[in-house]
């Protein structure tokens, strides 16, 4: 299997999509490992992102191997529909088995990855964190990549507790 | 016809004229007390006499409006004003915290069981000053605090937002608003591209401090992005804000306004600050937009539409020519004068005897 890799630090996996300046990004501070066809690597222990289409493979890996996957991250996921339905019915029936901290992150001008799909991924998988990147469509990781990559890393870094903020407010000491 | 009444809650003692911000140690607190009271007592007279709706808007740091927080005095009204609708036209959204918003307007809906309309204002250029905000990134923070407090209405899960201007982890609104999916939403569309965002967006529009014969330009750009954008605005989402004093006579209404000093625009009241914001390209690029701010004549302000004022008869008859050259359906009637009983009466005459006449243009 050929991967494309840059960075060190935390291996984090990312399923579909093109290589993105996002990945540029987060490959500061994290082993990125983006797998030629899709088949996740022999890793122990990772972070893992599934974009568009590939959502569904990154949701299926993170139910076959929930002790590995640490942390899941869905970039403008194809699989619910925005009536909540979906092609794989098993897969469907199974988003709520997924433990790992999770976050689906979808742009507002995503069609394909509607907003108004997002909230039944809250609804079915427990723990699920919404964020919605603006301005910007299924490009969104080309198009807002310091937005998407400062998302993905803190909440790769803190899971829930990406809640709270933690950058200074301080304008002048 | 509609007709909505507009009191700026203005400080009825002596106070600078043509400075901003102006010094607060003019602001007598007994004064402000009357002040406050009589802007309620306006409101409710207004909604006893027949407006449609009660307006209040976002000013800040002079006499000319005391309301900085225009959700304070909608709270207020919605113990007053038992039938009209109350119009927050508006809060100054791109100073504020989007959510917040959002949060005051669900809350001031649920407390007139839907009886809110929600104007959502990009602010006067001296605003900016208020909060501290580039007056030049204010066009964006409008566009993207508007995004968010939709989403924010209208989404059923917590959901985090990454902006541009504003970054949330978790919005979720309590109450939601009562009117689905919210409240009837306008804008100002002085400006081409405010016009082209609120078409695309079917946001009703309002216009304030400009004359007619501009206002009508912008409608007609208005009304012809919507038809691109596939809809038909109807008479009731163009506003028009217009200042007004009526009297039972012609003469009588004409001597009150003589005695009513007219008020440089804040905008201008401030040489430095209009010139920082004209360098920040957000105002200074029409010159016809910076000269309708000027001090004009009375009867000139009447001719450009800036002013009703006469008897119930002439009004109507001003009234005529916005309903024809604009096309508003909604009449927003700023209260030009306080004059005590003078301007109790200028609300009834307007509520008793025009309302009646302008219901079926």
């Amino acid at each position: 299997m050929t991967a494309r890799e840059e960075g060190s630090g935390t291996p984090l996996v990312w399923l579909g999509g093109a290589w993105s300046k996002t990945r540029t990004l987060l490959a500061k501070n994290h082993h990125v490992i983006a797998p030629e066809g899709g088949s996740a690597p022999e890793l122990a222990s990772f972070d893992l992102v599934g974009e568009g289409a590939a959502a569904a493979d990154a949701l299926r890996l993170a139910l076959a191997r929930p002790q590995a996957v640490r942390g899941l991250v869905l970039v403008g996921p194809m699989l619910l529909k925005r009536d909540g339905s979906a092609g794989d019915a098993t897969l469907l029936a199974r988003l709520g088995e997924v433990t790992q901290p999770s976050l689906a992150v979808f742009a507002t001008n995503d069609p394909q990855s509607p907003l108004e799909a997002a909230r039944h991924y809250k609804t079915r998988m427990p723990g699920c964190n919404l964020v919605f990147v603006y301005d910007a469509d299924a490009r969104m990781t080309d198009e807002r990549p310091e937005a998407v990559a400062s998302l993905i890393a803190d909440f790769l870094e803190r899971h829930d507790l990406f809640l709270v903020r933690r950058e200074s407010d301080v304008i002048f000491p | 016809m509609k007709a909505s009444l507009f009191c700026t809650s203005r400080y009825t003692g002596p106070s600078p004229n043509g400075v901003w911000p102006v010094a607060s140690e003019y602001c007598k607190p007994d004064i402000s007390v009357s002040s406050m009271q009589g802007t309620l007592d306006q409101f409710k007279l207004a909604d006893e006499f027949g407006f449609d709706w009660v307006t209040c808007a976002e000013h800040h740091y002079s006499g000319f409006s005391m309301t900085p927080n225009p959700m304070v005095v909608a709270g207020a009204l919605t113990q007053i004003v038992k039938r009209a609708k109350i119009a927050v036209l508006g809060p100054t959204v791109p100073i504020l915290n989007p959510v917040r918003v959002a949060e005051e307007f669900a809350m001031l809906d649920a407390m007139t069981n839907g009886r809110i309309i929600a104007g959502m204002m990009r602010g006067t250029p001296n605003e900016y000053v208020t909060y501290n905000y580039n007056p030049s990134e204010s066009r964006a923070r409008f566009a993207e605090a508007m995004a968010i407090i939709r989403h924010a209405w209208t989404e059923p899960q917590p959901f985090g937002w990454q902006g541009r201007y504003y970054q949330y982890r978790a919005i979720s609104v309590w109450p939601r608003p009562i009117q689905q999916p919210h409240p009837p939403l306008y804008m100002s569309a002085s400006s081409p591209e405010a016009g082209e965002y609120a078409a695309k967006n079917r946001i009703g529009i309002g216009f304030a401090f400009t004359t007619v014969p501009m206002a009508a330009i912008a409608a007609k750009h208005y009304r012809a992005e919507a038809a691109k954008a596939g809809w038909e605005p109807t008479p009731d989402e163009v506003i028009y804000r217009v200042g007004f004093h009526c009297a039972d006579t012609d003469e009588r209404a004409f001597a009150d306004m003589h005695e009513v000093p007219q008020r440089v625009s804040q905008t201008n009241a401030n040489a430095a600050i209009a010139a920082a914001i004209e360098e920040s390209d957000y105002y200074g690029r029409d010159e016809s937009q910076r000269r309708r701010n000027q001090t004009r004549d009375l009867s000139d302000r009447i001719e450009q539409g800036q002013l009703l004022v006469g008897s119930p008869e002439t009004m109507v008859d001003q009234i005529h020519r916005v309903r024809r050259e604009l096309g508003a359906g909604i009449l927003d009637c700023v209260v030009a004068a306080q004059l005590g009983a003078r301007t109790v009466r200028s609300i009834e005459l307007f509520g008793t005897k025009v309302l009646p006449m302008i219901r079926d243009l």
